[in-house]
C-alpha cells in the first residue's frame, strides 16, 4: 500500500515537472558540418516563412531556390530512375534530367511551405560511408509533437548536399524510385516524361 | 439476423473479388533472359496488381466521397481536445493486442510498458482519455501480429489492396485476421459496437492524415504505385521498432562515369583517392570496403 502511494506521488511530481520543464531542445553535441549544413538550411526556410509571411508567390519561389541549391538533383534523378537510365535515349535522358528536378523542387518547395509554425532541432549526425551521413532532427507541429525526419547528406568537395529525405524511415528517395518504376512499367519512358511535364506545368 | 445478414455481405464482397481477380487477372512475370527485370518485378512484389488498383481505384473513390468528408466533418464538430481524446482512447483498446504481440515478439520491456501505460491511463487517464503515461514519458506504441509474424521470420507475401481497409498484404492480413481474437472485446461487446468502434478508428485515423495524403495524391505522378511504396516502407519501419531501414546504395552503373572515374583514379596519388566520389562509379565493391 505504501509503495503503491509513493508511485502515485512520484507520478504527479513527474507530471508536474514535465509541464515545468519542456525536454525537447536538448541536442546532442554538434560538432559535424552536416550538422551544420542541415541546420543552416533550416533557418533559411524558417527565415523565408517569417519574411515574406503573406506573399505565396514569392515564398514559393525562395523556397524552390532552396531546394534546388540544397539537394542533390542529379544524384536523386539517377537512382530514382534506377535501371531505366541505361535503356533511356540521349535525348529522353536530357529531358528526364530537367523534368525531374523541377518536379523535385516543386514537391519540396510546397512541403517546405507547409511547414507553419514550426520549430526543429538537429539530434544526431550518424556517418554511413566515406561522404554519406545522416542528420536526424526533430520537427515539432504547433501542438509540440514531435515527428523525426533525417536528412541523407552528402560531402564532395566541401560542399553538402541533401540526397534523400526521410520521414519517420520512410525515404522520399525510395518512394520515388518505385512510383517511377512504376510508371516506365506501364507507360514506358515517353510515358514518363509526359506525366512529368504534365505534373511540372512545362509546355 | 443481423450476423446472418453480415455473413451474407461477407460472401458479396468474395464474389466480387473473385470476379475482379478473373477478370482483370495478374501481372505476367517477365521472361527469365531479363533478369534485370525479374529483380524489379520481385522488388514491386505485387503479382496481383491489376487487381489490386482496381480495387484500389473503389477505395479511392469510397474515400473521396464518404470517408474523407466524414473525417473533415469529424474535425470541424470535435474540437483539438475532444479529438485527441477520442484517439487515446481508442488506443487505449488497442492495450490487450499490444500486449500479447509485445510478449509474442519476447519484447519484455515493452510488454511491461504497454501493461504499465494500460494501467495508468485506464485510471488516472479516465478511462484512457488522457494519456497520462505519455506525458510521465512512457510513449506508446503498436505492435500487430502482421509484425509478431515478421519478427518471427514470416516474409510479407503478395502485396494486395483489401475493399475498404486498404493496402496489406499476405502475412498482414493474416495478422489482422489473428489479433481479432486477441482484443477481448471481439468476445464480450456486441457486433455493433466492435463495428463501430473500428468506424470511429477509420474515421480518427483519415482525420490524422488529411493533409498529408492530400499532399501525397497532388504532387504523385503514380498515386498507387506510391501508396503501396510507403505501406510497405512504413510497416518495415514499425517491424523495426523504428531503427533506421537499411540504406540504399546510391551508386549508378553509368559506363561513362566509370570510364571517367577510372581515368581519375590513374591520375591521383593511392592517398588522394580516398577523397574522390569512389561510388559515383556503381563499383559496388569499393561501396561495400567502406562500410
Amino acid at each position: 500500500m505504501r509503495i503503491y502511494r509513493l508511485n502515485v506521488l512520484l507520478v504527479a511530481l513527474g507530471f508536474v515537472a514535465l509541464c515545468l520543464f519542456p525536454t525537447h531542445g536538448r541536442a546532442m553535441a554538434e560538432t559535424e558540418p552536416a550538422a551544420a549544413f542541415i541546420r543552416s538550411l533550416g533557418d533559411r526556410a524558417l527565415d523565408i516563412l517569417r519574411i515574406s509571411g503573406s506573399k505565396k508567390v514569392e515564398r514559393r519561389e525562395k523556397f524552390r531556390s532552396l531546394v534546388s541549391t540544397g539537394f542533390d538533383l542529379e544524384t536523386i534523378g539517377k537512382f530514382v530512375l534506377g535501371r531505366y537510365w541505361q535503356t533511356a535515349t540521349p535525348e529522353q535522358r536530357d529531358e528526364y534530367l530537367v523534368l525531374f528536378p523541377e518536379f523535385i523542387v516543386d514537391t519540396y518547395a510546397a512541403r517546405f511551405d507547409s511547414y507553419a509554425g514550426e520549430t526543429f532541432e538537429v539530434v544526431q549526425v550518424v556517418p554511413i560511408d566515406a561522404r554519406d551521413s545522416i542528420v536526424n532532427t526533430n520537427i515539432f507541429g504547433a501542438d509540440g509533437t514531435p515527428f523525426r525526419v533525417d536528412y541523407r547528406v552528402r560531402r564532395s568537395d566541401n560542399e553538402f548536399k541533401i540526397v534523400d529525405v526521410l520521414v519517420e524511415g520512410v525515404s522520399l528517395l525510395v518512394t520515388h524510385r518505385s512510383e517511377i518504376a512504376s510508371v516506365v512499367n506501364r507507360e514506358g519512358m515517353n510515358g514518363l516524361l509526359a506525366k512529368l511535364r504534365e505534373q511540372t506545368g512545362t509546355p | 439476423m443481423a450476423r446472418a445478414n453480415v455473413i451474407t455481405a461477407y460472401r458479396w464482397c468474395g464474389v466480387i473479388l473473385a470476379a475482379t481477380i478473373l477478370t482483370h487477372g495478374c501481372a505476367s512475370r517477365p521472361s527469365d533472359d531479363d533478369p534485370e527485370a525479374i529483380a524489379a518485378y520481385d522488388e514491386l512484389n505485387d503479382r496481383l496488381e491489376p487487381t489490386n488498383r482496381v480495387i484500389f481505384d473503389v477505395n479511392d473513390s469510397i474515400d473521396e466521397s464518404v470517408v474523407e468528408p466524414a473525417a473533415r466533418g469529424y474535425r470541424t464538430v470535435v474540437p483539438d481536445l475532444g479529438r485527441q481524446g477520442i484517439g487515446n482512447f481508442l488506443q487505449n483498446l488497442r492495450s490487450p493486442v499490444n500486449l500479447a504481440n509485445d510478449i509474442l515478439q519476447g519484447k519484455g520491456e515493452r510488454a511491461h510498458d504497454t501493461l504499465i501505460r494500460f494501467l495508468v491511463n485506464s485510471t488516472f487517464g479516465v478511462g484512457g482519455l488522457i494519456d497520462v503515461a505519455s506525458a510521465e514519458g512512457m510513449e506508446g506504441h503498436d505492435e500487430d501480429f502482421g509484425q509478431t509474424l515478421a519478427v518471427w521470420g514470416v516474409g510479407e507475401g503478395p502485396y494486395f489492396v483489401i475493399p475498404l481497409l486498404g493496402p496489406s498484404n499476405a502475412r498482414d492480413a493474416t495478422g489482422l485476421v489473428v489479433d481479432t481474437f486477441f482484443d477481448p472485446l471481439t468476445f464480450v461487446a456486441p457486433f455493433v459496437v466492435s463495428l463501430s468502434r473500428r468506424v470511429v478508428d477509420g474515421v480518427d485515423q483519415r482525420e490524422e492524415v488529411l493533409e498529408a495524403l492530400e499532399e501525397i495524391k497532388g504532387t504523385s505522378i503514380d498515386y498507387y504505385a506510391t501508396i503501396r511504396s510507403l505501406y510497405r516502407q512504413r510497416r518495415e519501419n514499425e517491424i523495426r521498432d523504428g531503427e533506421p531501414p537499411p540504406f540504399p546504395d546510391i551508386s549508378f552503373d553509368d559506363e561513362f562515369e566509370e570510364e571517367f572515374v577510372d581515368e581519375l583514379e590513374k591520375d591521383v596519388a593511392p592517398e588522394e583517392v580516398d577523397d574522390i566520389d569512389v561510388e559515383e562509379s556503381g563499383d559496388k565493391d569499393s561501396v561495400s570496403s567502406l562500410d
